[in-house]
């Protein structure tokens, strides 16, 4: 008789195994030990046999009882349940009380094939003498874009991708009161009050005066295109309706 | 010639690799009616410009051998087919491969099941005892009774070849013989044939759901000794494919013949530039040299697209654009992690069926201006791009629908180190306790390897750590607007 594939599952595991009906029931829990992790005494088998009913698989005498004598329906469920107390089941999921072994860093530098190692031996990324430290890179970067985008203020321009919100440049420079960024922002004084601010951030103003408009907004240089841009009159559109 | 030889090793293995004979026999199959018997895989050669290959200037040079093989390619039109079968006095077609389990009864339905005239019975060696999944019994003490005649008989297929390539080898992590015994064959064939490409598929643990307890202690252990004789593995894990199949194909419950369909399927896409003309990695080595930047780096991500039953297939218009957008969402990738919070080393895209070179860069300038794609900044590669005219095939009752063009994603990147995170926080618990150690000691194994396995797992954290630190760090904190 052919191989019967079934689903086996329990606390800790979850396959499709491939049963033999010609095993005795005794010969399946001690195939099923390394899957499930439970003894073989401490196994109880229970197989659906519909979406409702189940059996047990057990027997007497386990050794003289074989599989063949149940309904092993392809793909049918096969629950192995830990007949141990719960204090006495090993915890295998709850990785919370163990803390995960981390190499140490002076360990892995002394390691030869590492790729640490080997950034270094070929001086890549942070270990290229020739490449600009990267906040370097960053602060040129943005400088690069500002002078080519020709950002200066009192320069009309538009914010974004689109063509929905044009303005004069009133700033640009370091903007302290936002974290984690280096190089210039670009303080943009909008036609319409669709921006963040009023032209002062986290309590320092940078241009204007106070104003519950929220005419200011601060953006990368790259967001910002510089040109002809006469403020966008709304009511040109009326004409075509 | 360049011959590949494929192993498939314990039960996932060679179930896998079942399925994906069935669907290279259809392959073969197509062929042959388009172009007559004798001339197995005539087809139309593309030629697309060496600027087309990559978008990257830098990376000519990887891809320039490419450029080679395809022209000599063209004077050997039998070449991709050749690759995985071999023809017998009687103008029948043998593929190169070698099915091993430590146990009879899965290797067994091979031999009885339909595609039993396609082997040779030599090609199929069993042992009488499982390795209970039991990475020790695999590599030491069932699977040592086992190795000589294994490699005996790859010697004899290697020996008919005329300029053999190397070996892919398929097996899982989690079993006691796909974990043990794929350890020891990767071992010995280094040993016996030095510098030949190694490449793997295998089938990894799934963070969420284990197959068996010891799994952890089986994948990691698999993992550290197969490290340094691999050349590049593809990784699979089941729940990945299992949430594909439900998802995509609204499979209620997917059986492993289900995933392994699906597995089968990408393989194929992956093993096509190996088989059929393109542009890229025509030899088993490219696939090291546009994906592998450092040795032990050597996981790519793999995604496919479409998987689509044929219910929806009609529904769905599958532009080149769609499909190579969808490979960069992670419910369509191979393996549960996240691309957005790693950084990319290299990514090549296979496409196959009816796609134009202008499609395929159209959608790759459009993948160039995502902040989700970080690529590390130290490393000269980018998109790489293959194309295969040969449209993907069906397997007979196969889930997938037809569809006249695919795409398969590899992408070496450093957010898969997250799949040994999980796996080695369980075995530390385990091991703590050394829950269920005494089954490996008692087949002969040293407490140590455990040590020394996990040991090893924590340096290729370290090495992902180390692969994407300083690169320019986008600004994806950071408000576009303050």
């Amino acid at each position: 008789m052919a191989d019967v594939p079934l689903l086996v599952v329990s606390e800790n595991s979850s396959s499709e195994r491939r049963i033999t009906p010609s095993w005795s029931i005794s010969q399946l829990k001690t195939k099923l030990e390394p899957v499930t992790g439970i003894p073989p005494s401490c196994q109880r088998l229970k197989l659906k046999t519909s979406a409702n009913d189940a059996i047990f698989v057990e027997a007497e005498n386990e050794d003289l009882k074989f599989l063949s004598d149940f309904p092993l329906v392809p793909y049918a469920e096969l629950q192995i349940i830990d007949t141990r107390p719960p204090g006495a089941r090993l915890n295998l999921n709850d990785t919370s009380g163990v803390e995960k072994y981390v190499m140490p860093v002076e360990e892995y530098e002394k390691k030869s094939d590492s790729v640490l190692a080997w950034k270094k031996a070929e001086k890549l990324g942070r270990f290229n003498p020739d490449a600009p430290s990267l906040e370097k890179a960053k602060v040129d970067a943005n400088e690069y874009e500002i002078k080519s985008r020709g950002i200066e203020v009192g320069k009309r321009c538009r914010v974004g991708g689109d063509d929905t919100r044009r303005g004069e440049i009133k700033f640009v420079g370091e903007v302290k009161e936002i974290p984690g960024t280096l190089g210039a922002w670009v303080g943009v004084h909008l036609d319409e009050p669709a921006g963040k601010n009023d032209g002062s951030i986290g309590g320092t103003r940078y241009w204007g005066a106070e104003s519950s408009l929220k005419h200011g907004v601060f953006v990368r240089p790259e967001r910002v295109e510089v040109g002809d841009w006469p403020p966008l009159d709304d009511l040109e559109d009326m004409e075509e309706i | 010639m360049r011959e590949i030889i494929s192993i498939n090793v314990g039960q996932a293995g060679c179930q896998i690799a079942n399925a994906c004979w069935e669907v290279s026999r259809r392959q073969k199959r197509h062929a042959a009616l388009d172009c007559g018997p004798f001339i197995p895989l005539a087809r139309p050669v593309q030629h697309v410009s060496d600027d087309m290959l990559s978008y990257s200037a830098d990376n000519f040079s990887a891809l320039l051998p490419g450029a080679r093989h395809s022209e000599r390619k063209q004077a050997d039109p039998d070449h991709g087919f050749s690759t995985f079968f071999s023809e017998t006095g009687q103008g029948k077609y043998v593929p190169r491969t070698i099915y091993c389990d430590l146990e009879p009864n899965v290797v067994d339905e091979v031999r009885t099941g339909a595609y039993r005239s396609l082997f040779h019975p030599e090609q199929m060696i069993t042992g009488k005892e499982d390795a209970s999944n039991n990475y020790a019994r695999g590599h030491y003490t069932v699977g040592k009774e086992l190795i000589d005649q294994v490699l005996d008989k790859i010697r004899r297929v290697a020996d008919s070849c005329a300029g053999l390539q190397g070996f892919l080898v398929f097996h899982s992590f989690g079993g006691g013989t796909g974990s043990g015994f794929g350890a020891l064959l990767m071992e010995r064939l280094s040993v016996d044939y030095g510098k030949k490409s190694k490449l793997e598929f295998c089938v990894y643990p799934a963070p969420q759901t284990a197959t068996s307890v010891v799994e952890p202690y089986n994948s990691i252990l698999t993992t550290h000794t197969t490290l340094e004789h691999s050349d590049c593995s593809f990784m699979v894990d089941n729940e990945a494919i299992y949430d594909i199949c439900r998802r995509n194909l609204g499979l209620e419950r997917p059986n492993y013949e289900n995933l392994n369909r699906l597995i089968a399927q990408v393989v194929s896409s992956i093993t096509a530039s190996l088989r059929f003309d393109g542009s890229l990695n025509v030899d088993l080595n490219e696939f090291q040299t546009n994906l592998v930047p450092y040795p032990r780096i050597h996981f790519p991500l793999v995604a496919y697209a479409p998987v689509i039953s044929a219910a929806k297939a009609a529904h769905e218009a599958n532009s080149v654009q769609e499909m190579t957008m969808s490979c960069f969402e992670p419910y369509n990738q191979m393996v549960k992690c996240d691309p957005r919070n790693g950084k990319y080393m290299a990514t090549c895209l296979l496409y196959r069926g009816d796609v134009v070179p202008r499609d395929a860069h159209a959608a790759v300038a459009t993948l160039k201006t995502k902040r989700t794609i970080q690529f590390v900044d130290w490393c000269p590669t980018g998109f790489k791009l293959g194309i295969c005219f040969q449209p993907p095939q069906l397997v007979p009752n196969g889930d997938l629908a037809k569809v006249d063009r695919a795409v398969c994603m590899l992408s070496n990147t450093t957010a898969i180190a997250e799949a040994w995170s999980a796996l080695s926080a369980k075995f530390d618990l385990m091991y703590s306790k050394r829950a269920f150690v005494h089954w490996y000691v008692g087949e002969g194994m040293e407490e140590g390897e455990f040590s020394e396995a996990r040991e090893d797992l924590a340096a290729l954290e370290r090495d992902y750590e180390e692969v994407a630190t300083d690169s320019l760090e986008a600004e994806g904190d950071v408000e576009a607007e303050y």
